[in-house]
């Protein structure tokens, strides 16, 4: 899990994340996404301190389904159209389209990105801090589930078991979930989460002048970039 | 001393269930009180503490019958398991978070969570994750984070059942920098360690009723190797012979699997555990353990004991192959595990997980014991689950699931147990007669090796007791087999 790795606000992270996202979203083209792709790798160039070396594995990992998109297209292309141009479009979208997500997800700590939200945008504490507890429970509940895999394996030795019995490991696992979910809610009452008053943060989630400007710059670069590729004609909404 | 909590006839009954858990409870709080609840598992003393805490019925549905009187301005809740009370990144905030809820400065915050946690010597742990302590000193987080709210009165739910037993003592002393007048009530099952800190005791008998009690504890019956001379004492038959066979192409009778004689204690027979040189260490972390040797006999008992968070879960969990067990070797009746295949390897031992909802496959009671055959079901009559086949079973109480846990394990027979902290949530019958039903088992040719930080139980159950601490387990013989031995 990464640690604090950026100094920017999350939120002005997401600001212009979503700013690069969208061109790519209504581009079906070439061009847009590739270069967004490298402004995607800029951005993460200016905020820092990115694993490298765990990112780039990600990407690759998820890429594999952009090339299973490629391969639909390319193999069963929609009647009328150039499947493998249609193929590389999609394929670059989709890579684009995962590495600005995932760059986000690498740079952005989740648990500030939804203290940012419970500072800056007012969501309702009790959404925020299920958050957080759910983003603690990942852990636990991949480490229930080799638990209990393991130890109906035991219970049951070398008997047959029945598929009922199978289903059963990922009830445990919901159950467990679910209980856990109600012991977290029952502390989280027990130290006064559903306090009527106004609350305040220990850890304060601040937007400074760098973030404003981060912002600024963000989305005038996407603006501009994507200005240029209307008025070249490289925009291109859709594939005839 | 003003009043702080008044119960009149106050009953409790949980939503969709016919029956009420608590029934006219009158009990009266005062500043400075420190009281203990006992009772037998699944009585209803979690329940009186939510009842009490103003969490039930706002948060546990069901419904309050009576009246119950809240007087206190603030109060704070320490549950049994640590793990779920996490909330937040870092043990600090864990501690801000009430006072967050309370609308205190940032400021004042700081101060007053850097104050607790220096009170209780945590401060080194500020800016830990809490899921990443011992369990030790998880359950320190949270008491530091309930006391954070410098409360009138302190509700402690079985605070110490996940804590060895100098942890227990480090949880209870760190109690004595509460003020005179604030008031404590502890569920706890460990009377000894409750006692020392509590002046009163009150018990929740079955049916729901509260009266007053006292601090005496009910001793684990002696001599567990006696009685395995004897195992009908324990299981309720004639000769260890009789405990039921599973269809032999299945699973070979325990002895045959361990390759035994006719004794349990014969000498020829290979070990039904043995661990060389393993070792474990988590990624990025120095080892937890390393140079690992341990043996377990058929037809003896071993457990594991030491301080949380020393890695003996760790190490059972490598034993069992959940865990990657890192170097070394392991052999199970003689034979390597790493050369048996999955289901030979899981037909020769059975894992008993810490959380007993982890071993249920089944919507019913009477189910899950269908499915390990009869002995199951006369188990869980003296276990007194026998009235209970017709729940869910993760509707039981903590301990009655670890009863059913018990009934299904004792049920099959393999050559190796692994038991993890098998006594927790168990009340004293409940705790005697698993001396009795291991002592059985271990006479019936079967190796067993449990993790415990219950050091009564330790010493009236095992034959060999191996201290894990700094890495490296060291074996000594058991007070109890010392004792049998001079005798």
């Amino acid at each position: 899990m990464p640690v604090r790795l950026s100094p920017r606000n999350p939120l002005a992270v997401l600001f212009v994340t979503a700013c690069l996202i969208v061109p790519v979203l209504l581009s079906t083209g070439y061009a847009v996404p590739s270069a967004y792709f490298i402004l995607g790798m800029v951005n993460l160039g200016v905020l820092g301190g990115i694993p490298l070396g765990r990112y780039l594995k990600t990407l690759a990992l998820l890429s594999l389904v952009s090339l299973g998109l490629f391969f639909l297209n390319v193999l069963a292309p929609a009647e009328g159209s150039n499947g493998l141009a249609r193929g590389v479009a999609v394929f670059l979208r989709s890579v684009s389209l995962i590495s600005l997500s995932i760059g986000f997800i690498f740079v952005v700590d989740p648990y500030d990105l939804v203290r940012a939200l419970m500072i800056r945008l007012r969501l309702s504490p009790r959404v925020g801090y299920a958050l957080f507890a759910g983003w603690n429970t990942i852990p636990l509940l991949r480490r229930d589930l080799g638990i209990i895999e393991n130890a109906q394996a035991f219970r049951f030795g070398n008997r047959r078991r029945r598929i009922r019995d199978r289903v059963f490991t990922a009830v445990s696992l919901l159950i467990g979930a679910v209980r856990h979910a109600e012991r977290v809610s029952l502390s989280m009452a027990a130290r006064g989460a559903d306090s009527p008053g106004p609350r305040t943060f220990l850890k304060d989630s601040p937007w400074t002048r760098g973030d404003t400007l981060y912002c600024a710059a963000g989305f005038l670069v996407s603006a501009l970039s994507a200005a240029y590729f209307l008025k070249s004609g490289l925009f291109a909404f859709y594939l005839g | 001393m003003r009043d702080l909590l008044r119960l009149r006839s106050a009953g409790f009954r949980f939503r969709g269930s016919p029956r009420a858990v608590l029934k006219s409870v009158d009990l009266t709080i005062r500043e400075g009180d420190r009281i203990l609840i006992r009772g037998p598992s699944g009585s209803g003393k979690s329940t009186l503490l939510l009842l009490m805490a103003g969490l039930a019925p706002e948060y546990v549905s069901g419904v309050l019958s009576g009246t119950v009187e809240r007087f206190y301005r603030s109060m704070g809740v320490v549950l049994q398991n640590p793990e779920a009370q996490v909330i937040t990144p870092t043990v600090e905030e864990e501690i801000a978070f009430s006072l967050e809820n309370d609308g205190m400065p940032a400021s004042a915050i700081r101060a007053r969570t850097a104050e607790i946690l220096d009170r209780l010597g945590i401060s080194h742990l500020a800016k830990r994750h809490p899921l990443s302590l011992s369990g030790g000193e998880c359950q320190r987080v949270s008491l530091a984070s309930a006391l954070a709210r410098e409360p009138e009165i302190l509700f402690l739910d079985e605070p110490t059942a996940y804590l060895d037993p100098d942890s227990t003592g480090a949880f209870f002393e760190s109690l004595r920098i509460l003020p005179e007048r604030t008031a404590v009530v502890v569920v706890e099952h460990r009377i000894e360690a409750a006692a020392a800190f509590c002046a009163r005791a009150w018990e929740v008998v079955p049916g729901g009723g509260l009266v007053s009690s006292d601090f005496r504890t009910y001793p684990l019956p002696e001599g567990s190797r006696t009685d395995r001379a004897n195992p009908s004492v324990g299981i309720g038959l004639e000769d260890p012979a009789d405990l039921p066979e599973l269809p032999s192409a299945a699973v070979p009778s325990t002895k045959e699997a361990a390759g035994l004689g006719t004794s349990a204690s014969d000498s020829t027979a290979p070990p039904a555990l043995e661990v060389r040189g393993l070792g474990h260490s988590f990624e990025g972390l120095s080892p937890l353990f390393r140079n690992i040797d341990l043996t377990v006999p058929s037809g003896r008992i071993a457990a594991l004991t030491g301080p949380s968070g020393c890695g003996k879960t760790t190490l059972l969990a490598g034993i069992a192959r959940i865990l990657n067990p890192g170097s070394g070797s392991i052999r199970i009746a003689g034979r390597d595990s790493s050369s048996m295949n999955p289901r030979d390897f899981h037909s020769a031992l059975l894992y008993i997980p810490q959380n007993p909802e982890h071993m249920f496959v089944a919507e019913t009671v009477r189910a899950e014991l269908g499915l390990s055959g009869p002995a199951a079901f006369e188990s869980a009559e003296r276990y007194g689950l026998d009235g209970l086949l017709d729940r869910n079973p993760y509707r039981l109480s903590e301990g009655e699931k670890r009863r059913l846990n018990l009934c299904i394990a004792l049920a099959e027979r393999r050559p190796l147990y692994l038991l993890d902290e098998p006594t927790y949530g168990l009340d004293d019958t409940a705790r005697s007669a698993l001396v009795r039903d291991l002592g059985a088992l271990a006479e019936s040719g079967a190796g067993v090796l449990f993790v415990s930080h219950d050091e009564e139980f330790v010493f009236a159950v095992s034959d060999t007791v191996y201290r894990m601490r700094d890495g490296a387990v060291r074996p000594e013989e058991s007070c109890h087999a010392g004792a049998l031995k001079s005798a």
